[in-house]
């Protein structure tokens, strides 16, 4: 207790070098977790954005490649899924519930999402959780829309805002549904997943769209289909993007898996979101890993910054070392004093980058959660959090012994005088 | 600190990259979908519910028995023999913990090599060689187990690749008791964790 009490009256000697060590450590210790906390929050996001669907269906492309676009929103399906098709898996026996998705307009930036009244009933994410309302009711007229809660929130849309689709995801070009607009019908509650940002209208609206369109550019003059008229024709689709298939029992799994992959009608591909989400984890896990190594070194620089503070230090601190020699201390406590420096200059390093890190989430969380709708949650450090600071101590000990040995070395051969 | 874009990028990197890697096994799939016929490589599907586990393991006959044509010599005849029996006796290759306390209920196999075996049905025997004499050939088994105690099967340990060298990797889609999981067994990775 002495010893660490002179450790760090030393230290208070070098306040100024001393300082600005621990800010290097703390620092790098913030980015260590923060980079952790980034992953293992996304994960868990990530991972939470579909749950009770037993299999996602969709063209024939990779099953990562599904899952994005069917359940995240990210890319573009190569090929549709005829109509047909999804009737044929909707009335399957083994079939409880099918959500149909079709995707491919938007409206400044969010994309638009055809599907039907069973998506409302029956997706779910997190654990179990369906879609609840915070305004109005899913979309009843041809030219209602139903709207994420980031939509409501970052444009101020609400009940009854009129709002015009854009044709294509792309950000160029666009030529929009302005003989078509929609309304907001209804609001949804935040969900922290892709449903946030997503415009919904049902499949009819969706074919209402796009029914006088003809290779890609809307028909002009007397070939335009007015709103009103359009709401007298037959708008089934004839193709949506993908479906999400729930099973009345999930041992019938792989059996409707292998009969979406062999369907004769066209080529189709059923995955498991469970098992494409694994699929991408081990895609994404290198640039984890390089993320992890990059903010060890980083750890690293800030420990070897801490060495080199020390061990430059030593040679103007042998008249420090000689006095203390005099008053009764032997070299050991030379060596467990410069030891404990180390340790302290870590521990207040760690407890900065602590202070630090929740300094910044908290500022951070509201601003990440409105600018990219993910949620972190702010939760004390868990034991591989614990694990990591103590690894991070461990390592500093482990540096501070090398001018610890060499201030051991040093007192033995200066004794109580030094020759300067 | 801008997390999400970051991810995001990775995904969109990501997507090139896996469209790519299955460009690579697009010919496989006229016929059995879940996985290419590449050697070395099956496919293995695996369902607990309750304290009944299905499993269902599909692989080229390569794997399994070192060669895929139709077993006509005496020594390939008792080749084919002596699999079936080996994957009959389903207990040895899949480990459950004795805890679950699970036993065998029932294995079914099906591949053109098992069907010649009977020698029942000539002309049958005969179109077959035709096709199989050229394209490859898939053994598929389904497994099923009882568990009493299905609150102790916490794992599942494929013991395949000890019994059958040929394989390398077995594709893994299971649903356990907690939700869907996937990857990849190897030899030394063989132990699914619900
Ligand atoms: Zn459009």
């Amino acid at each position: 207790m002495y010893l660490l009490r002179l450790a760090i009256k030393s230290l208070g000697n070098r306040r100024f070098s001393a300082l600005l060590t621990v800010i290097a450590i703390g620092l790098s210790v913030t980015l260590l977790l923060a980079v952790e906390k980034v992953r293992t929050e996304a994960r868990s996001s990530f991972a939470s954005t579909i749950s009770g669907t037993d299999l996602i269906v969709g063209a024939r492309s990779g099953s990562v490649q599904l899952l994005l676009y069917s359940v995240f929103r990210i890319g573009n399906a190569t090929n549709n899924v005829r109509w047909d098709s999804f009737e044929h898996f909707a009335s399957h026996p083994r079939v409880d519930w099918a959500i149909p998705l079709s995707l491919g307009d938007s409206h400044r930036g969010f994309k638009v999402m055809g599907t039907n009244q069973s998506y409302f009933d029956h997706y779910r994410h997190g654990r179990d959780q369906a879609l609840t309302f915070t305004a109005g009711a899913p979309f009843d007229d041809l030219y209602d829309a139903v709207i994420g809660a980031d939509i409501a929130r970052e444009l101020g849309y609400e009940l009854g805002t009129e709002l015009v689709l854009a044709h294509g995801t792309g950000a160029v070009s666009f030529v929009d549904h302005g003989d078509k607009p929609f309304q907001v019908s209804g609001v949804l509650a935040r969900t922290g997943t892709p449903v946030d940002r997503t415009i919904h209208i049902s499949l009819e609206g969706m074919q209402a769209l796009h029914v006088d369109w003809q290779q890609g550019m809307p028909a002009r003059g007397a070939a335009a289909v007015s709103a009103e008229d359009a709401r007298e024709l037959d708008l089934t689709p004839t193709a949506i993007t993908a479906i999400l298939l729930g099973l009345n029992n999930r041992i019938s799994t792989f059996a409707v898996q292998r009969e979406v992959n062999q369907y004769g009608g066209e080529p189709l591909q059923a995955v498991l979101p469970g098992v494409a989400l694994q699929e991408l984890w081990s895609l994404l896990g290198m640039a984890e890993k390089a993320l992890f190594i990059v903010s060890v070194f980083v750890v690293l620089t800030g420990l070897v910054g801490m060495l080199t503070a020390i061990l430059s230090s030593l040679n103007e601190r042998r008249r420090e070392m000689a006095i203390l020699r005099s008053v009764g201390a032997r070299p050991r406590h030379v060596f467990a004093l410069l030891l404990l420096e180390a340790a302290s200059l870590a521990i207040a390093g760690i407890l900065l980058g602590l202070g630090l890190l929740y300094l910044g989430l908290w500022i951070g969380q509201p601003l990440i959660l409105s600018q990219y709708g993910l949620f972190i949650a702010i939760t004390p450090p868990g034991l591989y959090e614990w694990t990591l600071l103590g690894a991070i101590l461990l390592a500093s000990i482990l540096m501070g012994s090398v001018p610890a040995w060499r201030a051991y070395r040093q007192s033995l051969a200066d004794g109580l005088s030094i020759r300067t | 600190m801008r997390p999400t874009p970051f991810i995001i990028g990775s995904l969109l990197a990501v997507i090139s990259v896996a469209s790519a890697a299955h460009d690579h096994d697009e010919h496989g799939h006229e016929h059995e979908s879940l996985s290419a016929h590449e050697h070395g490589v099956g496919s293995l599907n695996l369902v607990v519910d309750g304290g009944e586990v299905a499993i269902e393991l599909v692989s080229p006959a390569n794997n399994l028995l070192g060669f895929e044509h139709l077993p006509a010599s005496k020594a390939d005849k008792a080749k084919v023999k002596a699999l079936q029996a080996q994957l009959n006796d389903a207990s040895s290759l899949f480990v459950f913990p004795a805890a679950a306390d699970c036993s065998l209920e029932e294995v079914e196999l099906s591949s053109p090599l098992f069907e010649t075996e009977d020698g029942h049905e000539h002309e049958h025997e005969h179109e077959h060689s035709d096709e199989s004499a050229e394209s490859h050939a898939d053994i598929q088994a389904h497994f099923h187990f009882n568990c009493t105690q299905e609150a102790a099967l916490d794992q599942i340990q494929v013991a395949l690749f000890s019994a059958f060298p040929g394989t390398e990797r077995l594709l893994l889609q299971a649903i356990g008791p907690k939700g869907q999981q996937g990857g990849e067994l190897t030899a030394t990775q063989n132990l699914i964790r619900f």
